[in-house]
């Protein structure tokens, strides 16, 4: 099999998982119940996730078809035109959620004026600007504020310049947590790949010289959720590696189905929400580093002729 | 079964108290008088010792086990003299001279069998002048072996990371101060202190190593995790802050 279709085939295969699975993204179980806030995390995963498929145009028409049906459940279904964003921030003014779940469903075309509102009279306060945060999310939530048309509450290269990775520290010291932030570090600048020029260039260079030892230490312990999100880095930098042996090992976790398991190998389990508790977010790493890996690969194909 | 785990365990033991006694040594900067413990001097376990080998590991010089240990340590059994420039005691020659020649690698020895001896071998011919250089073994897979095989390998033959002595495996690791660092990341990461020890070793010797490593942080840290269970981790480590001080 060519690299390219290595690359692509574990998106497509991912995206039919989340597809056939995609009630597992609901907020409740049935109509009547409360509607379980806990669960928001994976529809704004899917959302920023469902635009990088959308924006790099790698999936076929059946994929893109997929994508848009499954952002546009997320917003009509679960998140009822962002009816449910507006009662969280009566509910809980100043938490940075909502916005944060908004940005990528508005940039996908999804608006909803009272949730925008909200969010322009709470951006103007100065309790809002001192929110306690770790670095890597108060950088995040700067660029959320520009995505959603607000001016970033602290300025970029200072919120990167507090992040682990904008450090640049001893790359041995990069344990399980910290390097979840530093991916995360990298999907804020680059806006989810869609700016690879975002990531400043002495953090490309950091990450160029150090991303393998990583890549491979997590292929070895065959963590694939955080694998995945290291090749989302790879293929953000500026020459990716695009590494044919890596991108093997991680083909081969993948379930028949299109799942992937967090970590090792998929566990057996009957009870459907709690699976897709335990594999959307790995499976959803999957189409996202799978839509960017190929994107690159093809630009590479088409810049070198020979 | 007493008996035979206790033979199997004689090497090893062996082993690591001659490397103990090395790395002593090398803390001790060959006069342990004028070594002022700073911060980040660990607490010795033993004296540097001047004087033999053997009778620092309570062996006597003939004794096979020393002389088996002495070929597992390879040019590390003299690294002292070549690290700090003192000369070596004549026991401790004459011990690495019987353990070259008392295990000569065979035709199909693995390239570390076959590099730790020829170590040992030019070690020797350093500090005496004596003898013709041997034919090197192949270093071709350097230069093609993926980072992480390359960092494995070699820092299983850091013991060859010594000035003055100048082999194919240097210069490979010159060309490969990245893939070697990038192999320390990974076996710090894995808590292979051993392959971390070792790795640090080869960058304390080679040129372009990216300053981000935190280098001589790295060591400490190594030393600190894995040189308590393990004596050639902490002459590994001992080693690298020797070459690191003389660095220019």
């Amino acid at each position: 099999m060519n690299r390219t279709r290595l690359l692509h085939e574990v998106g497509v295969a991912a995206l039919e998982w989340l597809a056939a699975h995609r009630d597992g993204f609901r907020l409740k179980d049935r109509p009547g119940d409360a509607e379980d806030r806990t669960r928001l995390k994976p529809v704004g995963e899917l959302a920023t996730i469902g635009a990088t498929l959308l924006r790099e145009g790698v999936a076929g028409s059946r994929q893109a078809a997929l994508v848009r049906q499954l952002v546009d459940f997320a917003w009509g279904e679960v998140l009822e035109g962002g009816t449910v964003l507006a009662r969280m921030q009566r509910d809980e003014p100043l938490s940075p959620m909502p916005l944060e779940l908004y940005a990528p469903f508005r940039e996908l075309g999804h608006r909803n004026p009272q949730v925008e509102r909200a969010a322009a009279l709470t951006h103007r306060l100065a309790g809002w600007q001192a929110l306690e945060m770790h670095p890597v999310r108060r950088l995040g939530l700067a660029v959320t504020e520009q995505r959603a048309g607000l001016a970033p509450s602290v300025d970029i290269a200072e919120a990167t310049a507090r992040t682990w990775l904008g450090r640049t520290p001893e790359p041995w010291t990069a344990g399980f947590h910290i390097t979840y932030d530093v991916t995360h570090t990298v999907f804020h600048l680059t806006r989810w790949g869609a700016r690879p020029d975002g990531l400043p260039p002495e953090l490309a260079a950091y990450l160029a010289r150090w991303l393998p030892a990583w890549l491979h230490d997590w292929a070895d312990l065959g963590h694939w959720d955080l694998l995945g999100e290291l090749l989302v880095v790879d293929a953000c930098l500026p020459e990716p590696a695009l590494d044919e042996g890596l991108w093997q090992r991680y083909a081969a976790a993948q379930d028949a189905g299109g799942a992937m398991p967090a970590e090792g190998a998929l566990p057996a389990c009957d009870d459907a929400g709690r699976l897709f508790d335990l594999v959307h977010h790995p499976t959803l790493v999957a189409a996202f580093a799978s839509a960017m890996a190929t994107s690159r690969s093809l630009s590479a194909l088409s810049a070198d002729p020979g | 079964m007493s008996d035979a785990s206790g033979a199997a365990s004689v090497l090893p033991d062996a082993v690591q108290n001659i490397a103990a006694v090395v790395a002593s040594a090398l803390a001790g900067g060959g006069s342990r008088s004028s070594a002022s413990p700073g911060p980040e001097a660990a607490p010795e376990t033993a004296a540097a010792v001047s004087g033999p080998l053997a009778a620092a590991v309570e062996r006597t010089p003939d004794d096979p086990v020393l002389v088996a240990a002495a070929r597992v340590l390879g040019a590390d059994v003299l690294a002292p003299a070549l690290l700090l420039g003192t000369p070596p005691d004549p026991d401790d020659v004459a011990l690495a001279t019987a353990a070259r020649d008392a295990y000569p690698p065979g035709a199909d020895a693995t390239a570390v069998t076959a590099w730790s001896h020829w170590g040992l071998d030019a070690a020797l011919r350093t500090l005496t002048g004596d003898g013709l250089p041997g034919t090197a073994p192949d270093a071709g897979w350097t230069a093609d072996e993926p980072w992480p095989r390359l960092a494995f390998r070699l820092s299983q033959l850091a013991s060859l990371a010594l000035p003055g002595v100048d082999s194919a495996l240097a210069t490979a690791a010159v060309k490969r101060p990245v893939d070697l660092a990038r192999g320390f990341v990974r076996a710090v990461r894995r808590r292979d202190w051993a392959q971390a020890a070792g790795l640090g070793r080869w960058l304390a010797l080679v040129p372009g190593v990216p300053p981000s490593l935190g280098l001589p942080n790295g060591l400490a840290f190594v030393h600190h995790l894995g040189g308590a269970s393990d004596a050639r981790v902490g002459l590994h480590v001992r080693a690298a802050r020797t070459l690191l001080e003389a660095a220019p």
